[in-house]
């Protein structure tokens, strides 16, 4: 084989190698693989933008690759300083101890030195401790080579400098996307809260930990303006690693320097405000020393409405780093603030509006007590008998295992079922002996007067048709109105029970009492006939089991 | 009486003599090791040596080649005992990364475990024993040099069988693996010679087309049409799957370097779409030269490898060698030319023993710090041991 195709082989080679590399690191490191390949060349630099100054000889060059020496490699990206005459000058081989020792290591001794110049600005050595054998003029071989490397140089530098441009951009982009996604979850996570919420400071705590543990935000912490002569903020939840950061630190809402960080204008503003980075942004300096030890950087805090759209506190919400706080997050954090202020707002709604049904309650019932204790004045005979056919008929509707709301209302009704004797005249109310017909009929009326007295009063339960429906009997021979079966309501034919019980259980102006076990006998004797089967069953139980009226 | 020596060829694999000797050693070199070099017809000798070494707690590694060298003679039965009088760093490296991609990371971890156990000593050789299937060896060699770069001298030899069909052909005291690399830490060691002898001929073709250590195309034609025609030629034979290792030896390829040296690549089998496997790759659109049944200066071989060796900083009489001898180029000149190399080698070097092995490829460089190489048909000698200079 000739020496010119053998040259020409290598240089196809070079050229293939050079050819396929865009990016400048690979470039240079697989040129300069090649180039000890086929030179025996144990080690090898790219030394660029070299210097044009020379200064006591020696010039400055950027040590861009080097492979086969581990102590230079170590040196890559430094600027070193080099003598003029080894990296300037056509291409050259030579042994020139004197010139390379800035090359020794620990790991070589080189003498020898190969130069190939690639452009003005650039050089390759190749270095070995002895110059190797070669029939092949490498001085002159590579020269075509270093002219196509020169210009792959600067095409891959273009190339890098796009492609880090693109880098930089994805990773905006996936930054942002990530803040935006930190945001969503911490509001799906925070509505989940809001659902289940049961009282405004466990709602507070339970936000602030969801928007650091799910959010993966430093820190959170909800605020609430005082009416007080500082104006001050007053911390009432917060999450994060430093539990004792906000003790130490002054917040207030009022137009001063503690008053003018983002936590105080949300308040005073009903805005979000951002401090993106705590450590250089003139309105934190209050905080800045304790955000600085503890790591914050970015602050944002997010006003708290009522609904009437007055702010009365702020959510606050840190970060580790700088500039966190993506614009489109921002917005999605405002969102979740509103709706902890929703939360908030509901909350002291249903509050208010439980306090209200107690005070409305308590109110029905003390008027009960009232009514109650009318009819039982007139009749002292059958003094108690309504609050006792109240206790044992809502210990039968808890046997049957009705709602506790069906069971007040079983109670009320008890309360007042004979409140319609009222219209009765006391002597025959009280009358010691059997009554006569006429009388029988007056009494009987009690039951359809109780529920005409009651029935314009607005309850939640059916007070007065059970007032009413008390003498109804399942088969129909009850009064005032004969019904039958289901026709009956439940509470009716329960309160039924308690009072034929109640009633044959105590005395009567016309007749002893005839003990318990009579009352249950004639029940019993009853059942499924006047009495709700299931009612007189419970009833068993309940005496059976111990009650007693107190 | 047991012999002394670092090294023992043993004819037969006989777990007794095998004891004996590791309890003869065990007696001068307590902590010592042994390089365990196989005959592929002994490949499954492997678990029994591995119970003999286990029973005497003696760190053991070794490998499968196609044949042992021996007093001048290729053995395809017994094993070769190489003494290390403390064992060096080993470690079985398997799965080796196939994709570019994966290489990297793979090699940093590889090298990451090999730095951790350099001594401060400059002259470190990494001893590599390679299956021979692993398809991108001229890679991964690259690869490390530019991870260990001057750290340590570069050695090898490529383990497996002449049948070119996979095998497990590395192990240690416990494992067998294929499709991996045995590495060997070995210090003090100044590495390896390397020299083939072939010369560049006169015929250029273009691999048009390669992929890795396969090449489709030569001078835009599929490869196999060339190759038989160049067969029918030069033999008036024709070519076909099972005889074509037995030919192609005669036509390897060549990479023609600067250094007017050439990089031999032998291909070794012909796949079902008519394309040419090679152990060691061929880079892209390489121009290779067709080495036409070169002719193979043994003698300038054998005095060009003494010399190097001589170079490495000892006189060679007297001293151990380890010896890869590539089982292409056996094949090329024939048994009897190979043992007249390898008989050779030992009238001029004046070696105290040369212990070796038949090899699927090598590594090395022509001299110490050199870039290093994957050659085929080469012969690959080192020092044995510490016993360097």
């Amino acid at each position: 084989m000739s020496q010119e195709q053998q040259i020409l082989t290598i240089l196809y080679d070079m050229a293939i190698s050079i050819g396929s590399e865009v990016s400048l690191k690979p470039l240079l490191v697989k040129t300069l693989q090649r180039l000890l390949y086929h030179t025996s060349f144990p080690a090898g630099l790219v030394l660029l933008d070299v210097s044009t100054d020379d200064v006591a000889g020696n010039v400055e060059a950027t040590l861009e690759a080097a492979i086969g020496d581990f102590e230079l490699e170590g040196g890559t990206g430094r600027v070193l300083k080099l003598p003029a005459v080894l990296l300037r000058g056509g291409p050259e081989l030579r042994e020139a101890p004197e010139l390379l020792t800035r090359f020794a290591g620990k790991g070589n001794a080189y003498t020898a030195f190969l130069r190939l110049p690639i452009d003005r600005n650039g050089v390759i050595l190749l270095l070995a401790a002895r110059v190797p054998h070669t029939d092949l003029p490498l001085t002159r071989i590579f020269q075509p080579v270093m002219a196509i490397l020169s210009k792959a140089i600067l095409l891959c530098r273009h190339y890098d400098a796009h492609t880090a441009g693109l880098v930089t951009e994805r990773n905006t982009a996936w930054e942002d996307l990530h803040k935006v996604n930190r945001a969503l979850k911490t509001m799906s996570a925070c509505n989940e809260v809001l659902v289940r919420a049961v009282d405004e400071p466990a709602l507070l705590e339970e936000m602030c930990r969801v928007v650091v543990d799910v959010g993966g935000y430093r820190m959170a912490w909800v605020g609430y303006a005082q009416q007080d002569e500082q104006k001050s903020v007053r911390p009432l939840a917060q999450s994060g690693p430093e539990t004792g950061y906000l003790k130490k630190l002054r917040y207030s809402w009022a137009d001063d320097e503690f008053g003018r960080g983002p936590t105080g204008l949300a308040i005073r503003s009903g805005e979000a405000h951002v401090v993106m980075d705590a450590l250089t942004d003139p309105s934190f300096a209050p905080w800045r020393s304790a955000a600085n030890e503890i790591g914050f950087a970015s602050v944002l805090a997010l006003p708290i409405t009522d609904g009437e759209g007055h702010t009365f506190g702020a959510l606050t919400i840190n970060t580790a780093k700088a500039d966190s706080f993506h614009e489109e997050e921002i917005r999605l954090l405002r969102e979740l603030a509103d709706d902890l202020s929703y939360g908030i707002t509901s909350l002291r709604t249903r509050a208010e509006r439980a306090r209200t049904a107690e005070q409305l309650y308590r109110g029905l019932e003390d008027t009960i007590q009232a009514l109650s204790a009318t009819v039982e004045m007139r009749d002292p005979y059958t003094s108690g008998h309504q609050r006792r056919v109240a206790a044992l008929a809502a210990a039968i509707g808890a046997e049957l295992g009705l709602t506790p709301d069906r069971i007040n209302g079983i109670r009320l009704a008890g309360m007042v079922h004979d409140v319609g004797k009222v219209g009765i005249p006391a002597e025959i109310l009280s009358k010691p002996s059997l009554l006569t017909s006429i009388e029988v009929q007056m009494v009987r009326e009690h039951a359809e007067m109780g529920y005409n007295i009651l029935k314009d009063v607005k309850f939640s339960w059916p007070i007065a048709e059970i007032t009413r429906q008390h003498h109804e009997r399942l088969d129909g021979s009850g009064y005032p109105r004969g019904l039958k079966g289901d026709a009956i309501c439940l509470e009716a034919r329960i309160v039924a029970v308690a009072d034929v019980v109640e009633s044959m259980a105590s005395h009567r102006p016309y007749r002893p009492s005839r003990g318990m076990l009579a009352a249950l006998e004639e029940i019993a004797a009853y059942r499924g006939t006047h009495f709700d089967a299931q009612a007189v069953d419970a009833c068993r139980k309940v005496l059976e089991a111990g009650f007693r009226w107190s | 009486m047991i012999p002394s020596d670092t090294a023992r060829y043993v004819a037969e694999i006989d777990e007794g003599i095998l004891d004996e000797q590791l309890a003869a050693w065990q007696t001068e070199q307590p902590k010592l090791g042994v390089l365990v070099l196989l005959p592929e017809a002994e490949r499954e000798a492997v678990t029994r040596i591995q119970h003999v070494f286990a029973r005497r707690r003696v760190p053991l590694a070794g490998a499968v080649f196609p044949a042992l060298t021996e007093a001048g003679a290729f053995r395809t039965r017994g094993a070769w005992l190489l003494r290390f009088d403390e064992m060096p760093y080993v470690a079985l490296y398997p799965d080796l990364p196939r994709e570019e991609g994966k290489i990297p990371a793979a090699l940093d971890a590889i090298t990451a475990d090999l730095k951790s156990h350099l001594g401060e000593g400059r002259d470190v050789t990494l001893f590599l024993l390679f299956d021979a299937m692993v398809p991108n060896i001229a890679t991964l060699l690259d690869e490390l040099y530019l991870r260990l770069a001057n750290r340590v001298h570069y050695m090898g030899a490529n383990a497996g069988s002449e049948s070119f069909k996979p095998m497990p052909c590395l192990f240690d005291g416990s494992r067998t693996m294929q499709d991996g690399v045995l590495a060997m830490l070995l210090q003090p060691h100044r590495g390896t010679v390397l020299e083939h002898g072939y010369r560049a001929p006169e015929q250029m073709l273009t691999a048009t087309s390669t992929e890795g250590n396969r090449i489709l195309q030569i001078d835009w034609r599929p490869a196999f049409e060339v190759y038989r025609e160049i067969a029918r030629a030069q033999y008036c034979i024709e070519i076909d799957q099972q005889n074509f290792y037995q030919y192609a030896v005669h036509f390897p390829f060549g990479i023609v370097r600067a250094n007017g040296m050439i990089l031999v690549r032998i291909p070794v089998a012909l796949e079902k779409d008519g394309s040419l496997f090679c152990i060691g790759e061929v880079p892209p659109n390489a121009l290779l030269t067709l080495l036409k049944a070169p002719d193979v200066d043994s003698a300038h071989t054998i005095e060009t490898l003494t010399e190097g060796l001589e170079g490495l900083g000892a006189p060679v009489a007297g001293k151990e060698l380890l010896l890869f001898y590539c089982a292409g180029r056996r094949l090329h000149l024939g048994v009897e030319a190979a043992e007249h190399e390898l008989r050779l080698l030992a009238e001029r070097t004046r070696a105290r023993w040369i212990a070796g092995a038949l090899s699927l490829g090598e590594i090395g460089s022509s001299s110490q710090w050199e870039y290093p190489q994957f050659q085929n048909a080469t012969l690959v000698a080192s020092y044995w041991g510490q016993r360097t200079s």
